[in-house]
């Protein structure tokens, strides 16, 4: 008893809690041992390339299917047992366009209200509002298969967003979509996650797509989790910035010299000049010019590359399949 | 019970505003029997017996066996909306909310039934011009074959949207319900008394959805009407109805869970 007011239970659960998640097909391990805790009101991404289990892992948290092992909580309920509860309370966008193309723009999300019980009263001023809040007022009452896909993928998020969820889930949101219009679902979503104060985990392979939207980055590939973090942590996790500079001659000791200062990774000669990776390559730049010049060396050029996301992802994903 | 309600309600509003957005497909469900009508009136009406299947001549005997037929296609083939709706990700996205399994099922039936009685009337007004004799039974007659007609429906509904749901594929949904559909057709006395079929293709038909609804029409349009046998018929129907209903939200709950 004495142990109540100590119990994890009185916190508030996070929006999204997997440990040891797992989910086979037969032979096939789709998910693997998925750790995973969203916190309320963040945005969180699950990156991985095709095949990952990404797509399983949204199956179970949307109650369409349930995990082999592990325990699974959405907004403190088990989807496998309290799968009603947790469908009231999630809004979900699926990798194809859910809407019904035989029927226009405003019967859709009309359904969608009714669907989870919402009153014509309550329902009729949240379905204008979210027609102009995702830009399709003017097409509401055309038949949604005759629109773009851009409109279409607008028309699911106000789906998802009609009955006020308190998490959204989003599997590949933008995937088929011309670069420009998913820019422009990124803005739509972003501006909305900001607003509502809405959980959010959605799946992608796109690497811009999750350090654009997402606060916390997990990298999955084939089941399991292989790297996690903040985008920036996780370009840190590659070797950090890489420094290139063109030299006027070759000089040995010049590398050696480099090589040794403290905060930098590594040194070694390129064509024409040398490349250093180093934590903090811009901060760096004074030393090594002085040190240059005192090698009698003439630095023709520099360019200071921040490490990209890709590659924290290529060197995570790359690792996993090397294991 | 209420929100079962209120689903079933929103999604066959939504289903019938979807008909009514396409005219062709309206036009072309009404056509369709309008053919049937006419072969089969001129195929069959040469035959000898045919002639006098019913004492107001063939057309009279055959005007509600096509408005069966209709019904039985119209609820054998609804399963293929499904498989489409599957391949959408309508489904996927639909089951993620609170939705009931039985409110799904429950709106494509009403739909069904809804549409088959509209043609069920139009084939009926259309062969009544055309001198089919179908007012012998009153109004009631009338009646009792709409609703024959739509308690078929819903049995091959049921079943079709089982199929679909567990199938999922639209090869395999044609290739079942094609060998369930002209089996059962022609296995009844939609076109054929039953006094001109073998013995033993009549003794299959007592155990056939179809040609219990064949019995409820014939006889309410007989001119003296054995009211227990429609009353048995209907309460069959209706049973089927509700055992492929059972089928088709079971098939809905698997699909739910992942299966």
């Amino acid at each position: 008893m004495y142990c109540v007011a100590m119990s994890p239970a009185v916190l508030p659960s996070p929006a999204i809690h997997a440990r040891g998640l797992t989910r086979r097909f037969g032979d096939l391990t789709a998910v693997d041992d998925l750790d995973l805790t969203v916190p309320r009101g963040t945005v969180a991404a699950l990156l991985g390339p095709n095949g990952a289990g990404k797509s399983t892992t949204m199956r179970m948290l949307t109650t369409l299917s349930r995990p082999t092992a592990g325990t699974l909580e959405v907004l403190g309920l088990d989807p496998a047992t309290h799968p009603e509860q947790v469908r009231r309370r999630i809004g979900v966008v699926a990798q194809g366009s859910g809407a019904d193309p035989n029927a226009t723009g405003r019967e859709n999300l009309w359904l969608q209200g009714r669907l989870h019980g919402m009153s014509r009263a309550a329902l009729a001023p949240t379905v204008e509002a979210l027609l102009t809040q995702v830009g399709l007022t003017a097409a509401a009452d055309r038949p949604t298969g005759g629109w773009s896909g851009g409109m279409r993928r607008r028309l699911d998020l106000a789906m998802a967003l009609v009955a006020s969820p308190e998490v959204l889930l989003l599997d590949e949101p933008t995937v088929g979509l011309d670069p420009e219009v998913r820019r422009d679902l990124w803005d739509l979503l972003g501006g909305l996650v900001a607003e509502d104060g809405l959980t959010v985990l959605l799946t992608t392979h796109h690497l811009e797509e999750a350090e654009t939207l997402a606060d916390h980055v997990t990298i999955i590939d084939q089941g399991r989790v292989v790297a996690r973090g903040t985008p920036a942590a996780l370009r840190q996790q590659v070797d950090g910035d890489v420094v290139d500079l063109a030299l006027s001659a070759h000089d040995d000791a010049a590398i050696t010299t480099v090589a040794g200062l403290p905060d930098v990774h590594g040194a070694h000669a390129i064509d024409g000049g040398v490349r250093i990776t180093a934590a903090d390559g811009a901060r760096l730049l004074p030393t090594l010019l002085a040190i240059l010049a005192d090698a009698g060396l003439e630095v023709r050029s520099i360019a200071v590359t921040r490490p990209s996301l890709e590659q924290a992802y290529l060197a995570a994903t790359g690792n996993a399949r090397a294991a | 019970m209420s929100t079962t309600l209120l689903q079933t309600g929103a999604l066959t509003a939504h289903g019938v505003r979807n008909i009514a957005r396409q005219p062709f497909f309206m036009a072309f469900t009404l056509v369709q029997p309008l053919v049937y009508l006419l072969l089969f009136g001129a195929l069959f009406a040469g035959v000898d017996g045919l002639r006098d299947a019913s004492p107001g001549g063939y057309l009279t005997y055959l005007t509600p066996g096509v408005v069966l037929m209709t019904a039985t296609f119209a609820g054998g083939w609804g399963g293929m909306g499904v498989v489409q709706d599957h391949e959408r990700g309508r489904f996927g996205l639909m089951l993620a909310t609170p939705v009931r399994p039985v409110a799904v099922v429950g709106a494509h039936m009403a739909l069904l039934a809804a549409t088959i009685t509209v043609q069920a009337t139009v084939v009926l007004v259309i062969g009544a011009l055309r001198g089919a004799d179908l007012l012998t039974g009153g109004v009631a007659g009338i009646a009792v074959v709409l609703l024959a007609a739509a308690l078929l429906s819903l049995v091959l509904g049921g079943l079709s949207f089982g199929v679909a749901i567990n199938v999922r594929r639209q090869e395999s949904v044609i290739a079942i319900i094609n060998f369930v559909l002209l089996p059962l057709t022609f296995s009844s006395a939609l076109f054929v008394p039953r006094e001109a079929m073998p013995g033993w293709l009549s003794a299959l038909a007592t155990a056939n959805p179809v040609q219990w609804a064949a019995t409820m029409a014939h006889q309410a349009l007989s001119p003296s009407p054995d009211w227990a046998a429609v009353g048995l018929r209907a309460v069959a129907l209706l049973g089927a109805a509700a055992a492929t209903g059972w089928l088709a939200v079971r098939g809905l709950r698997r699909y739910r869970l992942g299966a």
